[in-house]
C-alpha cells in the first residue's frame, strides 16, 4: 500500500486541553479513509493541522512521499490538500462565481469569473446558477459548490468534515456516489463522521479517535458496527432505549391553527401550519435546516408572532417572551444553539440555572448561598460533570452544557417542552440520557415538541412524526405507521402527493 | 426670505461644499477600504490631524509643499500602522483603539506644535492654491461652483474611480471583500487575510491623511489644535450612507459639505439665526440622515470582528 498522506506523532494542545496526543495516520491513495470519533475526539483539530488552519506541536506530514509543514491552507493547496468544513466555508454575500473566484480561478473580472465556471462545470456537474448569491442557495448546494471547488482545484485528498450533516438521505447517496467518483480517479477521500452506518456505507478503511488518540485503523469488511461503536466510546453501549409504548394522549397544550410567516423579503416560511401537542406524548418534526424550523421554533417559544393564525397555549394566547409575566407559564425551551441562546456561558452554573422562571429572591435579594445549593442539588440530580456551581458553562463539554439547560428548564416543573435539535453535536452517551429525560417527561403527562434535522432522532424518540418541508408542514403520523424512505422523500420535497397530503 | 434664495442659488455656495466636502470624502473613501475589509477604523480623526501636521512640518522644513504632501501622508500611515497591528496582528479591539488613536492624536499634535514652533504657533506654509482650469472655469455657475478648486478636488475624483474599479472589478477588491465577509472562509482558501487587511489598513491612512493634508495645505496654509474639526467622525457616517460604495461617498460626502457650507454662509449673512444652531447644523444632519439610511444598510458581514487564526 501506497501512502498518499501519512501524518506522523501529531500533538496539538490548546491551552489545557490536550486535542491531539501522539496521532497516526496513513491514508492510501484511492480510498475512502473514515474518521471516526465522538465530538471533542480530535478529529477536526488532525484534520484542520493537514490543511494548515491549526499548526501542530509537534510531528510530521507527508503528501505523497514530500515531506511538507503546512502554515496556511495555502500551503495544504499547494501540496494538493483540499478540505470541506461542516458549515461550508463559502462567503454569502457574494456569488457562487466570485467564491470560485475567490479560490483562485479567473482574474477576477466577472466575465473571466463565468468563463472560469462554466469551464469547470463542464467536467465535474454543478447545477447552479453561478451568479446566484450563496446564501439564497440551500445548505446542500453550498456544500456541493466547494467540493466542486476544491476538485477543480486538482486536489489529491480531499478532507470532507461531517458532510452529511447538513444533508438530506437522498443528498447523502449523491454526496456518496460524488465520493466514489473522485476515488476511482485514484484520489482519495478523507470523512469525518460520528456516525457508524455511514462508514460502513462508504469507507474502505476507518481510523477511530478517542479523547485525542488514534485507538486503531481498521478494514472497515473486518469489523462491524457494534465494535466500532466499543472502539469509539470506550465501553460497550447498550442498545436499550428507556423509552416504552406511548400511551394515550391527553389533552392538547400546544395548537397551532393556520400558522403563517413571511420573511423580511416576502418570502413565505412558514404556510398555514397546523399543529397538535398533547399531554403525554411526543411529537417529532423532521426536516433539513432552513425549510422553516427557525421561524416554527421562535413561535413555539414565544419569540416571534406569527404573520397569520393563531399559538394557543391550554387553549389561551401563547404569550410571548416579551410579555410582562410570561415566566408564569410553564413551557420549557430548549433553544438549538445552547452557546449563545441557551446558556451564559462565562457566567458560573448557578447564575445559569438561577434564570428560570422560579426565582427565589427576597425583596430583591439574591441568597447566594441557597442558590449555590440548589444548583449544586440540580447538577448532580441532571448528571453534570462537574457538579460544581461555580464553574462556568465554557468549560464543560457540549453533552454536559445542554444537561445544564436541560436543568434549568425543567426545575419549573413545565407542562410543555419545546426543543430543538437538542441533541446536535453530543456524543453518543449524552445523546442517550437527553433522550431518555425528554422520554421520562412525557411518561409524567407532559406535552413534548421536537424539532431535529437528526431522522434518526425523530424516528426514534418520536410518538408522532412529521416532516416540515418549504414551510409546509406534513401532517405528523404515529410512529409506528412510519416509512423511513417516504420521509427521505418528504424531507427532499419528492412526494407527489405533497399538496394533497398537507390538505388532508 | 429673498436673502435665504440668494444664498442657494448662489455659485460660490457649491464650490465651498465641493472644498467642505473634499477631507470628509477622502476619510470616507479610506475607511470604505478598511470596513470592506472588515476592519472598523474608528481613527479617521487622528488619522487626518497627524495628516495635517505632517503636511506642515513637511511643508516649513523644505519650503516644498509637495513635500508636505508626503510627509502628511507618512505620518498618517503610521498612525494606521499602530491600528493595524492592535487590530489584525495582536485582535485587539478595534473601536478602543481607534478612540485611543483620535485622543492620542490631539495631543501629541498638540504638543509638537508648542515644542517645534517659537511661540506655541505653526507658521503659514507654502501649500496648493485653486486654479482655474481653461476653459470650464468660465462655464456660467458651474465654472465657479466646480472648475476653479485646487488640484485636490481633482485627485479625490480620480481616487474614486481608481477605488470602485479596484474593490468591485479586480480579484484584488473581491479577495479584500471577502476578508470582510467571512475570514475564516478565505483563509481556507489560501487567501493571505492578514496582508491584506494590512494593505487596506494602510490605504485608509493614506487617503485620511490625504485628508488631513488638504486641510492643512489645500485650506487653511497652516496647522491649529484639533484643526480636522469632527470630520473623521462624519466620515464614519459616509461610510455607511454611501453603503460602504467609493462612488456613492462622493454625492453622500457632498450632501455634509453643502450643509456646512449652507450653515457658514447663513452666520455671515444678515438672516436672524442662531449662530450655534448653524454651528450644530453638519452633525444634526449626520445624525438625522444616518437615522434614515442605517436601518436598511448591509455591511459587511464581519465588520469590527476580531480576527486571530490559532
Amino acid at each position: 500500500m501506497t501512502a498518499l498522506v501519512k501524518m506522523s506523532g501529531i500533538v496539538k494542545s490548546f491551552g489545557e486541553t490536550i486535542a491531539n496526543d501522539d496521532v497516526s495516520l496513513e491514508i492510501a491513495a484511492g480510498e475512502v479513509h473514515a474518521l471516526l470519533g465522538e465530538n471533542g475526539a480530535g478529529k477536526t483539530t488532525l484534520m484542520n493541522i493537514l490543511y494548515g488552519l491549526t499548526i501542530p506541536d509537534e510531528g510530521t506530514i507527508e503528501v505523497g512521499g514530500v515531506a511538507v509543514a503546512p502554515r496556511n491552507p495555502a500551503d495544504a493547496i499547494d501540496a494538493g490538500v483540499g478540505m470541506v468544513h461542516q458549515h461550508p466555508l463559502v462567503v454569502g454575500a457574494l456569488t457562487v462565481a466570485e467564491n470560485f473566484s475567490l479560490g483562485g480561478l479567473g482574474d477576477g473580472s466577472p466575465a473571466s469569473m463565468l468563463e472560469a465556471v462554466a469551464d469547470v462545470v463542464q467536467t465535474i456537474p454543478l447545477e447552479v446558477d453561478p451568479r446566484a448569491r450563496i446564501d439564497s442557495l440551500p445548505m446542500s448546494l453550498r456544500q456541493r459548490v466547494e467540493i466542486v471547488r476544491c476538485l477543480a482545484h486538482g486536489v489529491r485528498v480531499l478532507v470532507l468534515d461531517e458532510p452529511t450533516a447538513v444533508l438530506t438521505p437522498n443528498e447523502v447517496q449523491q454526496l456518496f456516489g460524488e465520493m466514489e467518483r473522485v476515488v476511482e480517479q485514484g484520489r482519495s477521500v478523507i470523512f469525518i463522521t460520528h456516525k457508524l452506518a455511514e462508514v460502513q456505507t462508504i469507507a474502505q478503511r476507518v481510523t477511530v479517535l478517542r479523547h485525542g488518540r488514534n485507538v486503531g485503523s481498521f478494514a472497515v469488511g473486518d469489523i462491524t458496527s457494534a465494535e466500532l461503536a466499543e472502539q469509539m466510546v470506550g465501553r460497550e453501549l447498550s442498545d436499550r432505549s428507556a423509552k416504552g409504548a406511548p400511551r394515550a394522549a391527553g389533552a392538547a397544550r400546544l395548537e397551532l391553527r393556520g400558522v403563517c410567516a413571511v420573511g423580511d423579503d416576502g418570502e413565505c416560511l412558514l404556510d398555514n401550519l397546523d399543529l397538535e401537542v398533547c399531554a403525554g406524548e411526543i411529537v417529532a418534526i423532521a426536516g433539513v435546516e432552513g425549510n422553516g424550523q427557525r421561524p416554527l421554533a421562535d413561535i413555539c417559544f414565544g419569540l416571534r408572532v406569527p404573520d397569520s393564525g393563531e399559538v394557543l397555549h391550554d387553549d389561551e394566547r401563547l404569550p410571548q417572551l416579551r410579555d410582562w409575566g410570561h415566566s408564569k407559564v410553564a413551557i420549557a425551551r430548549i433553544p438549538e444553539d445552547r452557546r449563545h441562546e441557551g446558556l451564559l456561558i462565562d457566567s458560573p452554573l448557578w447564575e445559569n440555572l438561577r434564570y428560570g422562571p422560579n426565582l427565589s429572591a427576597k425583596r430583591g435579594l439574591i441568597n447566594r448561598r441557597h442558590e449555590v445549593a440548589r444548583a449544586r442539588s440540580l447538577l448532580e440530580e441532571f448528571g453534570v460533570v462537574p457538579p460544581d456551581p461555580m464553574v462556568a458553562p465554557s468549560a464543560l463539554s457540549g453533552g454536559n452544557q445542554q444537561k445544564v439547560v436541560l436543568a434549568r428548564e425543567l426545575s419549573s416543573d413545565p407542562d410543555l417542552v419545546v426543543a430543538v435539535n437538542p441533541t446536535r453535536g453530543l456524543d453518543i452517551g449524552a445523546q442517550r440520557d437527553v433522550r431518555d429525560r425528554l422520554a421520562a417527561l412525557r411518561d409524567a403527562g407532559r406535552a413534548v415538541l421536537v424539532i431535529s434535522t437528526d431522522l434518526d432522532e425523530v424516528i426514534e424518540i418520536g410518538d408522532r412524526v412529521g416532516v416540515l418541508y418549504r414551510g409546509r408542514l406534513e401532517t405528523p403520523i404515529a410512529q409506528n405507521a412510519v416509512d423511513r424512505a417516504r420521509i427521505g422523500k418528504a424531507m427532499a420535497g419528492l412526494l407527489d402527493d405533497q399538496q394533497d397530503r398537507a390538505e388532508a | 426670505m429673498s436673502d435665504l434664495f440668494d444664498i442657494v442659488t448662489s455659485a460660490t455656495l457649491y464650490a465651498a461644499a465641493i472644498r467642505l466636502a473634499l477631507p470628509i470624502f477622502l476619510a470616507a473613501l479610506g475607511e470604505t477600504f478598511a470596513e470592506r475589509a472588515g476592519l472598523v477604523n474608528v481613527g479617521l480623526e487622528g488619522m487626518m490631524l497627524m495628516g495635517a501636521f505632517g503636511a506642515v512640518l513637511g511643508s516649513d522644513v523644505t519650503g516644498s509643499a509637495l513635500a508636505g504632501v508626503a510627509i502628511g501622508l507618512l505620518f498618517a500611515v503610521l498612525v494606521a500602522a499602530i491600528q493595524g497591528f492592535v487590530s489584525i496582528n495582536f485582535g485587539g479591539d478595534q473601536i478602543v483603539c481607534g478612540i485611543a488613536l483620535n485622543i492620542g492624536a490631539l495631543g501629541v499634535t498638540a504638543f509638537l506644535v508648542r515644542a517645534i514652533w517659537e511661540g506655541g504657533n505653526a507658521p503659514q506654509v507654502a501649500g496648493f492654491s485653486a486654479f482655474d482650469l481653461p476653459l470650464l472655469a468660465n462655464a456660467p455657475f458651474v465654472g465657479v461652483a466646480v472648475f476653479q478648486q485646487g488640484i485636490f478636488v481633482y485627485v479625490a475624483l480620480v481616487l474614486a474611480l481608481i477605488s470602485w474599479w479596484a474593490l468591485m472589478k479586480t480579484g484584488w477588491g473581491l479577495r479584500m471583500r471577502g476578508c470582510g465577509e467571512d475570514p475564516l472562509a478565505c483563509e481556507s482558501l489560501g487567501i493571505p487575510v492578514k496582508r491584506l487587511r494590512w494593505q487596506a489598513m494602510l490605504i485608509c491612512g493614506a487617503c485620511a491623511g490625504l485628508g488631513g493634508v488638504f486641510l492643512a495645505l489645500g485650506q487653511l496654509l497652516t496647522f491649529s489644535d484639533g484643526m480636522s474639526g469632527g470630520r473623521g467622525f462624519i466620515a464614519l457616517a459616509v461610510v455607511i450612507i454611501a453603503r460602504w460604495s467609493p462612488m456613492l461617498a462622493v454625492p453622500s460626502a457632498l450632501l455634509f459639505g453643502a450643509v456646512e457650507a449652507f450653515a457658514l454662509r447663513v452666520q455671515s449673512s444678515d438672516l436672524n439665526v442662531p449662530p450655534e444652531l448653524m454651528l450644530a447644523l453638519p452633525y444634526l444632519a449626520t445624525i438625522i440622515v444616518y437615522a434614515i439610511v442605517v436601518g436598511r444598510s448591509n455591511p459587511p458581514a464581519a465588520l469590527g470582528r476580531t480576527y486571530v487564526r490559532q
